[in-house]
C-alpha cells in the first residue's frame, strides 16, 4: 500500500509543475517538496514495521495535502477582501513570515474553517530534517471557505473564531489554560465549573481542552468582530444550552463574549487573560470601533479610516441587517423598493467594496511612495 | 437644457456629497469634461457552453438555460494584468464606485490611448445609479491586449437631466453591485407577453392533446 | 463550524519512532529525544512551569510526557537514560490507549 500511495504522490509532483505562481514563497515551498519527496521515494524500502510504516505514511500524506493546499491557491475567483482582513488580524498575533496562508473554497455549506494541521507540529519537521536533512522554514495553512458562501460577509465572521485556532495552536493558550486550571485551588476552580459543568462532578481532560480551545476563540473573534460571531452561532445551532464533546453551550459561549465585551467579570476571561499575559504579556481587548453611519442605508460604501474600522464594518453589516428596512427608504428619502433578497446583496456587496476599497487606496499609496 | 458638466462643478458635486466616487485614487481623475475611470479586477470572461446559443428570449424552443452559463468569472488584485484576446468579449467594472445624483446621466466611453489599441466599449449609468460601473470590453484587434488593473482606461461625461428622477422608484435588476453581473435579460417583462405570443402560435391548445 | 483538530496522537507516535531509533543507537534521534526529556522532567519537578516552556517549538508534546510518564520522569537520569529507561518509557506510552485524554 506504500508503494501505491508513493506512485500517486509521484504523479501528484508532476503535475503540480504545471502551477503557476506570481508568489515566490510558494514556488520555493514547492521546489522543498518536490526534493522531499525525491528523498521520501528514494528512502523507501519493504518490510517495515509498523512504526517506521507510519512514518512513512505520514511524510507522503504531507506530500499530498501540501500539494492540494498549493493546487486551490492557483484558483482565481478567491475572495481577496475576507482574506486580507483575516491576514491583518492573523498579522497581531502570529509572525507571518513562518507561514504562508492559501485560500480554499469548498463545497461544504458550513465549510468555515482553518487547516492548520502542519502549522505547528514539531515532531513532523523533526522527523524530515533527521530522515531527509529537508527543512521547511516556512509552513503551509489553509483557509477554507464555502464556495456558495465565499461573498457572505455576514457569515464569514466565522472564520475570525476559527483563526482563534491557528493563534491558539501557535501559542497554546488553550493548553496552558488546562494547566492553569489542572493547578488551581479547589475554590477557585468552582468559579468556572457553571462553564465546565462536567469538571464540578468528574475530571473530562478531553472535553476541557476543546471547551477552553472553543472559548478562547470565541473571545479571539469577539475582539475584531464584537458579538456579531453569537448571531451566527445562534443560528446555527439553535441556541442550544447543551454542550458536545468539541464544544460548550451555545448559551455559555454567549455569555462569555457578552461578558467580555461589556467588561463585565467572568472568570473563563479572567483565566484567558492570565494565560495570555504569562505567555506573550498581552491581553484579549476590544480591537475594533463601532461605526455610526448611514452610509448603507444610501446605498454606498463605507469610508474605512484604519483597521480598527476594517474589522469594525462586520459588525456594522450586521447591525444593518438585523435594522428596521424602512431605514433605507428613510435615508434615500423616497420608498426604494428593495427586498429582503436585494438587502441581503446589498450589505454584502457594500461591505467588501468598503474593504476592496480601504486594501486598494493603501496599496495605491504605497505603490507611489516606493 | 442639459449640458456637459464641467470639472469645478463636479468637484463641487463630489465636495458636497451628492456624487460619490470612491476610490478616487487621484484627484486628477477628474478631468476638464469627466471622470477618468479605472479598470476593476472582477471579470465575467465569456466561455464555450455546452447549449447552442445564448437565449434572450423566453421562448424554450432552445432549452432554458441563463446567459450566466456562458460566463466565467475571474478576478485580480490592483497591479496584476488581465489579457483579453481578440474578438472576446468580457464584462468588467470599474474599480470605482459610483453613486450619481438623481439629475446627472453619466455617459461612458474609452479614453483614445486605449480605444486606438482596438479596445471599445460604450454605456450608459442613469441618474440615481448606484454600483459600480459596468463595462463590456471587446477587443477587435488581430492581437491579444494585455491590461493592468486599475489603469484608467474608461472616461465618464456627465450630463444634466432637466429634471430629478427616483431611480429605485421601480424596480432594478442591478443594484449596488460591486462586480460584474450576468445578464438579467429575461427578466424584461416585455419578454412575458412576447413568449405568450409565441406560445399560442405554437404550443398546442389543451384542449388537442389526445 | 469545525474545530481544527489536535494532532496530539501523531506528534506521540513520531516521539515513539524517535525512541525506537534512538533505543537502537542512532545518536541523531538520541539528540533529539534527550532535550524533550529534559524539558518534561523540569515541568515534572516543579523546576519550571508551563509558562517558562512556553516558548519551546515541542511544548505540547513536552506537557504529554510528563502527563504519561510523569513517575518515570521523577525517578530516571534522562541526561543520561540507557536503552533499558528509553524502553520502559516506549511501554508507558503505548499503554496508553487515547492520548488526547492525557
Amino acid at each position: 500500500m506504500l508503494y501505491l500511495q508513493l506512485y500517486q504522490a509521484e504523479i501528484l509532483i508532476n503535475n503540480s509543475k504545471k502551477f503557476s505562481f506570481s508568489d515566490q514563497k510558494k514556488k520555493a515551498y514547492l521546489e522543498t517538496l518536490s526534493n522531499l519527496f525525491t528523498a521520501i521515494r528514494t528512502s523507501i524500502d519493504e518490510g517495515y514495521d509498523e512504526t517506521t510504516l507510519f512514518v512513512k505514511k505520514s511524510h507522503l500524506d504531507f506530500v499530498f495535502k501540501s500539494i492540494e493546499f498549493l493546487k486551490d491557491s492557483t484558483l482565481n475567483t478567491l475572495p481577496f477582501e475576507v482574506v486580507s482582513c483575516l491576514n491583518r488580524a492573523m498579522n497581531d498575533w502570529i509572525d507571518a513570515k513562518n507561514f504562508i496562508v492559501v485560500t480554499s473554497l469548498q463545497s461544504n455549506l458550513y465549510a468555515f474553517s482553518y487547516d492548520i494541521e502542519y502549522a505547528r507540529n514539531y515532531t513532523f519537521y523533526r522527523s524530515l530534517e533527521a530522515e531527509y536533512q529537508i527543512e521547511f522554514k516556512r509552513k503551509l495553512v489553509q483557509i477554507n471557505l464555502p464556495l456558495a458562501l465565499s461573498r457572505d460577509y455576514l457569515c464569514s465572521v466565522a472564520l475570525y473564531h476559527e483563526l482563534g485556532h491557528f493563534v491558539d495552536k501557535e501559542h497554546l493558550f488553550s493548553r496552558l489554560a488546562q494547566a492553569e486550571f489542572n493547578s488551581m485551588r479547589r475554590r477557585d476552580r468552582s468559579k468556572l465549573y457553571p462553564y465546565f459543568p462536567y469538571m464540578g462532578t468528574g475530571d473530562n481532560q478531553k472535553k476541557l481542552g476543546y471547551h477552553l480551545g472553543e472559548y478562547f476563540c470565541d473571545l479571539f473573534a469577539a475582539q475584531y468582530v464584537g458579538d456579531t460571531l453569537n448571531y451566527y452561532l445562534e443560528y446555527i445551532t439553535t441556541y442550544s444550552d447543551t454542550d458536545t464533546v468539541m464544544h460548550p453551550s451555545t448559551q455559555n459561549r454567549s455569555k462569555v463574549v457578552d461578558d467580555f465585551l461589556a467588561g463585565r467579570y467572568n472568570p473563563v476571561v479572567n483565566l484567558i487573560q492570565k494565560v495570555l499575559e504569562q505567555t506573550i504579556a498581552k491581553r484579549l481587548e476590544i480591537k475594533y470601533d463601532e461605526i455610526d453611519s448611514t452610509d448603507f442605508y444610501r446605498l454606498i460604501p463605507y469610508d474605512i479610516k484604519n483597521d480598527r474600522e476594517l474589522h469594525g464594518i462586520f459588525n456594522y453589516g450586521w447591525k444593518v441587517w438585523r435594522s428596521d428596512f424602512s431605514l433605507f427608504n428613510k435615508h434615500m428619502e423616497y420608498d426604494v423598493h428593495l427586498d429582503e433578497s436585494a438587502i441581503y446583496k446589498i450589505i454584502n456587496n457594500l461591505m467588501e467594496k468598503s474593504i476592496g476599497n480601504y486594501f486598494v487606496t493603501e496599496a495605491w499609496e504605497k505603490g507611489k511612495n516606493e | 437644457m442639459s449640458s456637459i458638466v464641467t470639472a469645478a462643478k463636479i468637484h463641487k458635486l463630489i465636495e458636497d456629497g451628492e456624487l460619490y466616487i470612491k476610490p478616487l485614487l487621484d484627484k486628477d481623475q477628474v478631468t476638464e469634461v469627466g471622470v477618468d475611470f479605472r479598470l476593476g479586477g472582477n471579470f465575467l470572461v465569456s466561455v464555450q457552453g455546452r447549449d447552442p446559443l445564448i437565449n434572450a428570449s423566453l421562448n424554450d424552443e432552445f432549452g432554458k438555460r441563463t446567459s450566466k452559463h456562458f460566463f466565467q468569472e475571474t478576478r485580480r488584485q490592483l497591479g496584476e494584468t488581465f489579457i483579453l484576446h481578440p474578438s472576446q468579449t468580457v464584462l468588467a467594472t470599474s474599480l470605482e464606485y459610483v453613486r450619481l445624483p438623481d439629475d446627472y446621466l453619466l455617459v461612458l466611453c474609452m479614453r483614445s490611448s486605449y480605444s486606438r489599441l482596438g479596445l471599445t466599449m460604450s454605456t450608459i449609468a442613469q441618474p440615481g445609479y448606484c454600483g459600480c460601473l459596468s463595462i463590456e470590453l471587446t477587443n477587435y484587434n488581430n492581437n491579444p491586449i494585455n491590461l493592468s488593473i486599475g489603469s484608467r482606461i474608461f472616461q465618464g461625461l456627465f450630463y444634466q437631466a432637466d429634471t430629478k428622477t427616483r431611480y429605485f422608484e421601480k424596480q432594478r435588476k442591478y443594484v449596488c453591485n460591486v462586480r460584474p453581473e450576468p445578464s438579467a435579460v429575461t427578466n424584461d417583462p416585455d419578454l412575458v407577453i412576447l413568449n405568450n405570443l409565441w406560445n399560442t402560435s405554437n404550443k398546442p391548445d389543451s384542449t388537442d392533446t389526445p | 463550524m469545525l474545530m481544527s483538530h489536535s494532532p496530539l496522537d501523531q506528534e506521540i507516535e513520531f516521539f515513539n519512532s524517535f525512541l525506537t531509533s534512538a533505543i537502537n543507537g542512532d545518536e541523531k534521534y538520541k539528540a533529539i529525544v534527550t532535550p524533550l526529556l529534559e524539558d518534561a522532567q523540569s515541568l515534572a519537578k516543579k523546576d519550571k512551569t508551563v509558562y517558562q516552556l512556553s516558548k519551546e517549538p515541542a511544548l505540547n508534546l513536552i506537557i504529554l510526557i510528563d502527563n504519561l510518564a510523569h513517575k518515570w520522569l521523577l525517578k530516571v537520569n534522562v541526561s543520561a537514560a540507557s536503552d533499558k529507561d528509553l524502553k520502559e518509557l516506549q511501554t508507558l506510552i503505548n499503554d496508553k490507549k487515547n492520548y488526547a485524554d492525557a
